[in-house]
């Protein structure tokens, strides 16, 4: 029997890899928004941490402070669910597996980010 | 990774047999900076909601933060923070396609690596001044 697929189109898809174009640049994408926020991060920071819990309130209330932590936040937990689903992906070897953390990774990180933001917008709106 | 290799002729190169150097050491690094980071941004998460929570929630996690412990943590959180903002330029850089001078970037690998512990240690000073 002749066989009608190209070479191209048998290989396409079946690499190690398989995917992730989008997961690679938008990793980069958030690591430069973090790369510009982290500045400010720290320097917030470093402000607000004396002043102890009225410190912390008049940065997170203030809306430079709320831009910040929010861009941050997202940036980061962004960012970082990409990294950890890249360390997953390079050490658990079972599909089962990987798929159970990955699963697991986006669940932690979706739920950290609301924890985050709600808090955030609590206090930037209720200042 | 050796497991469920059948082949009998000897694999090379494999990971005991490689030289440490600098931008090796700043790879690994990069990668164990990022996951202490990911648990950082959970930890900040969980400051915020404890904040946002009210003075009497705050009291509980404040003793985490205004510590000698805490001041370590700070240390070694903003530390590992610069060291992967660092780092993390310079890969951007290297996707540009620049920078793969063997001898710079094992210089730099060192430097990054100095410049972010001293850097850490600096804030950590001024801001253990500026509590107490």
């Amino acid at each position: 029997m002749s066989d009608f697929r190209t070479d191209l189109g048998k290989v396409r898809g079946i690499g190690a890899a398989k995917g992730g174009v989008h997961e690679f640049i938008t990793h980069r994408v958030s690591a430069v928004v973090l790369a510009i926020l982290l500045p400010f991060f720290v320097c917030g920071l470093m402000k607000a941490l004396p002043g102890g819990y009225d410190g912390l309130m008049a940065w997170v209330g203030s809306p430079t402070g709320a831009f910040v932590l929010l861009g941050f936040l997202t940036a980061g937990i962004y960012h970082g669910r990409l990294g950890i689903n890249e360390v997953i992906s390079d050490y658990v070897q079972s599909t089962g597996m990987r798929s159970v953390s990955m699963i697991l990774n986006a669940l932690v990180s979706v739920s950290a980010w609301l924890i985050g933001v709600l808090a955030i917008l609590k206090i930037w709106l209720g200042a | 990774m050796a497991k469920g290799w059948t082949d009998k002729r000897p694999m090379s190169p494999h990971i005991s047999i490689w030289k440490w150097h600098p931008t090796m050491l700043s790879s690994i690094l990069h990668r164990a900076t990022g996951i202490v980071l990911y648990f950082g941004l959970l930890k900040l998460a969980v400051v915020l909601a404890f904040l946002a929570a009210g003075p009497q929630w705050f009291a509980k996690v404040e003793p985490m933060v205004y510590s000698p412990i805490g001041a370590f943590a700070f240390f070694f959180v903003v530390g590992v923070l610069i060291y992967h903002f660092l780092n993390g330029i310079r890969h951007l850089v290297w996707d540009i396609g620049a920078g793969f001078n063997p001898k710079l970037a094992n210089m730099i690998s060192l430097v990054t690596i100095l410049v972010s512990a001293v850097s850490a240690a600096y804030l950590t000073w001024l801001l253990t001044g500026a509590i107490t």
